[in-house]
């Protein structure tokens, strides 16, 4: 299978692309968490469906591709869940919402053919569209154009009003529920469809990741939904579409959900100010609070989209093919240039310019190299890993001998990070609602965005052995990196302290042997290695390089909300790589 | 014996299967009462709830000492459970975003310490009167305690089936602070539930019907109860009677 982020090839049944960690079931229809593909016989459905392939698979069931045998016409097939469909309450609402559902025939929408039951499963039989989602759309493009959006979200609105104007509310627009053909026409998908699955018991992180960011005040509050919680959702899809990024993003759902109710959304010229000023008014009053404050239908509000089009100051459609920078570091690299131009005229006033000129660049550049970041030498040598006190997964204890390396003294940075943002390389981190100071470690970033920082900056994650050895005593297998004594807040940063990130560094009489800072508490760290909890057992004592697949990675370290047994030294935590934690950040190492 | 336990779980009359499962064991002078309500996946809600009552006697029988406190006792046996549905949920493609709520109970002498996590519930009734001991890690229960929703909005909101805690989500298991504690005294009967039993009847109505009497009549009939209202789903109910010194 190919992954399509690197383009490497992996075996069929991986469930994660082993060269940059990638899930490699998501296809073009999303239909949240997609867990890995089981290899099938052939599945014919209704007689006639003859399955293709999976297509993906979630909390709202199965979606495959199936082609009728007969007619050969290729169809989507979602089969709910069957532990839906075994409860009555359930069964009789899903057929008379479906047989709504199948009224609806519009050029945006994609329709629902027919519906059957078989084998006490149900299965929607749906039309097939080539494309892709709108989601997928925006993270190739990071934000789009303004024309481009205003001709995708005029297109939904067709779709809502004529489906509105039939009694159906979508109930979960999103940009995961837009699909976008190749020549640029929209079909919405999944009307209705969370009405009928509701209902079973849900953690709250086992939501698809985003379904809280489109969701309207009314339906938080668990009121009767009408045309215009769908707008209110289509609004947040589209300040999304503009400004990459939604207006409530927290650290917990719950923030998110309580934004959306009591917070007023920051204006989107804020993320981006070479929007148009009609993009503000637009979306400033479809994401009112109240109903009434809305645009009323969905006709009324493709109006308004229209109006950031005819704008006379929308930006050129040239410049807009280039990816539009943000006006910040427009501004920062025309300083930056003013300042060097005056840096080098000054210099030559004063004559032996030139010397002095290259003098001074040497002065400057460790401060403002990201790459530069102190590391400590661990010299080659035997080390104990794991802790027979520890859990079952840290043992059986082994010594294990590695070569000689460097390892970043302190975790990276929100700054050092931040660079590799501005450079292109590296995405934004999750922003979550913590210490971002420049100095403070960065979080929010997977393990997939860590590799891609570090192999940006000539360096490579730590193995998980060298992150023990690194967080150890020399010769000695303590408990903690200081030492055996039980951790105190002068020592780490963890959940008997205030709970609140600290900057890299802060706890001085909490390094390990070697010098590292920070290993115990404060954040997290991804490490390379994938996580299997018998690891130890079959591993290699020379520099292992840990599970040659796996599903989780392994973390390290503990964190600002660990308690003291997660600080030890030797403890092993481990999380999906594309999972962007509050708690889990990085730091990088390197070869002799 | 100073406890004495009734214990009943039943499908209801709506679900294919039944999610829950409980579990009491008297192990080392402790007694131990568990209640977990599986949740997600075609076959996983039935496995999380039985890994969880597993891995949770099994650590107590391996891990039991004297004067260990049963707080840490609970936490660890907590975490075990959690890090144990993890590892079988990752090991298997079927199993895939399992978990369960619960609420784990232990009684030593006349003291009773206990933790929950979701939306099974442990009840005090004592003087005829009937007093909540956990908060529901709900959605629902939070958007209420912030003022967001009303308590009427409450009891129909169509996200009720959100729980904020459960086993065998996150890594890290976040519990409340601090540890449930309750000395007990003579006729006190600590009733614990999942959210079947709850979901079809106030706090009044079960006490009603559990205040007095046999216990294992009280069981039955709460089950009865539940089932008459609809059994909208899984119901399971145990209920303790601490009878002090009186051997």
């Amino acid at each position: 299978m190919k992954c399509p982020k690197c383009g490497s090839e992996n075996s069929q049944d991986s469930k994660f692309c082993l060269s940059c960690g990638e899930p490699l079931t998501r296809k073009t229809i999303a239909v949240g968490v997609i867990p890995p593909q089981q290899t099938e016989e052939k599945l014919i459905i209704g007689k006639n469906y003859e399955v293709v392939k999976k297509l993906g698979e979630g909390g709202m069931g199965v979606v495959y591709k199936a082609v009728h045998n007969l007619s050969g016409q290729e169809v989507a097939i979602k089969m709910l869940p069957p532990e839906l469909s075994q409860d009555e309450g359930i069964r009789t609402r899903f057929i008379n919402e479906a047989r709504l559902l199948a009224k609806l025939d519009h050029p945006n929408i994609v329709t629902l053919y027919n519906f059957l039951e078989e084998d006490q499963k149900f299965y929607l039989i749906m039309q097939f569209v080539k494309g892709k989602t709108l989601e997928d759309h925006i993270r190739e493009k990071g934000k789009l154009p303004v024309d481009e959006a205003v001709n995708i979200f005029s297109q939904v609105c067709d779709a809502l009003g004529y489906a509105h104007e039939l009694g159906v509310i979508h109930r979960d627009i999103k940009p995961a529920n837009i699909m976008i053909t190749p020549d640029m026409r929209v079909k919405v998908m999944d009307f209705g469809i969370a009405k009928l699955t509701g209902g079973t018991k849900l953690t709250a992180t086992g939501i698809a990741v985003g379904t809280v960011w489109y969701m309207s005040p009314e339906q938080i509050r668990g009121a009767e939904l009408d045309a215009r919680s769908d707008l209110y959702a289509l609004g947040i899809t589209l300040y999304e579409a503009l400004t990459g990024r939604v207006p409530f993003n927290s650290e917990s759902d719950y923030e998110v959900r309580k934004s959306h109710v009591e917070v007023n959304p920051p204006s989107p010229l804020m993320h981006d100010s070479s929007l148009p000023q009609a993009a503000e008014t637009v979306l400033l009053k479809v994401l009112s609070k109240n109903p009434a404050d809305r645009y009323q239908n969905a006709q009324e509000f493709k109006k308004a989209i229209e109006s950031i089009r005819t704008s006379p100051l929308v930006i050129t459609p040239e410049y807009q093919s280039q990816g539009i920078p943000t006006e910040q570091i427009q501004k920062k690299s025309s300083n930056k240039g003013i300042v060097i131009a005056l840096i080098i005229l000054i210099l030559i006033l004063c004559g032996g310019a030139v010397y002095y000129f290259l003098f001074h660049q040497k002065m400057l550049a460790p401060q403002v190299n990201p790459l530069r970041a102190e590391q400590v030498y661990i010299p080659a040598g035997e080390f104990t890993m794991g802790s027979e006190k520890g859990k079952d997964d840290e043992k059986p204890v082994k010594k294990v001998l590695l070569s000689g390396y460097y390892i970043d003294k302190y975790e990276v940075t929100n700054l050092q990070y931040q660079k590799c943002v501005e450079a292109k390389i590296c995405g934004a981190p999750q922003d979550f609602l913590v210490n971002k100071s420049p100095s403070a470690p960065v979080v929010g970033v997977s393990y997939n965005d860590a590799k891609t920082f570090c192999e940006w900056a000539k360096k490579r994650l730590p193995t998980e052995a060298e992150w023990e050895k690194a967080a150890s005593q020399k010769g000695k297998n303590t408990e903690y990196p200081w030492g055996d004594e039980k951790p105190d807040c002068k020592r780490a940063n963890f959940v008997e302290c205030d709970l609140k990130l600290k900057e890299v560094g802060s706890f001085v009489s909490g390094a390990s042997g070697y010098g590292v800072m920070d290993m115990a508490g404060n954040v997290a760290e991804w490490v390379a290695d994938w996580y299997d909890k018998n690891a130890y057992l079959t591993m290699n004592t020379t520099n292992p390089k840990g599970p040659l697949t796996g599903t989780y990675r392994v973390v390290r370290g503990g964190s600002f909300k660990s308690t003291s047994m997660d600080l030890r030294k030797s403890n092993r935590m481990y999380s999906s790589p594309s999972e962007r934690l509050m708690t889990v950040g990085f730091r990088c190492a390197r070869s002799e | 014996m100073p406890v004495s336990v009734a214990n009943l779980s039943h499908t209801g009359m709506v679900r294919a299967v039944n999610e829950d499962y409980f579990g009491y064991f008297r192990i080392g002078g402790l007694d131990i009462l568990i209640i977990a309500d599986g949740m997600g996946g075609h076959r996983g809600g039935k496995v999380a709830s039985k890994i969880a009552v597993d891995s949770i006697r099994e650590y107590f029988e391996t891990h039991i000492k004297e004067n260990h406190p049963a707080e840490s006792m609970i936490d660890e046996s907590l975490n075990t459970a959690n890090r144990m549905i993890r590892d079988f949920a990752a090991a298997d493609p079927g199993l895939y975003g399992m978990g369960a709520t619960a609420v784990l109970l232990v009684i030593r002498e006349n003291r009773a310490v206990f933790r929950h996590l979701g939306d099974c519930r442990l009840y005090l009734i004592r003087d005829e009167k009937i007093r909540r001991l956990t908060r529901d890690h709900t959605l629902v229960q939070k958007l209420l305690d912030d003022g967001i929703i009303t308590l009427a909005e409450s009891l129909f909101h169509p996200e009720r089936n959100i729980v904020s805690k459960a086993l065998g989500g996150r890594f890290y298991l976040e519990f409340d602070e601090p540890t449930g504690n309750l000395e007990l005294i003579n006729n006190d009967r600590l009733l614990m539930c999942s959210d079947g039993l709850f979901d079809s009847m106030s706090d009044e109505e079960i006490l009603e019907i559990a205040k007095s009497g046999d216990i294992n009549k009280c069981v039955q009939a709460l089950v009865d109860e539940a089932n008459k209202r609809g059994g909208n789903d899984n119901i399971t109910v145990q209920i303790v009677l601490y009878t002090g010194d009186k051997i």
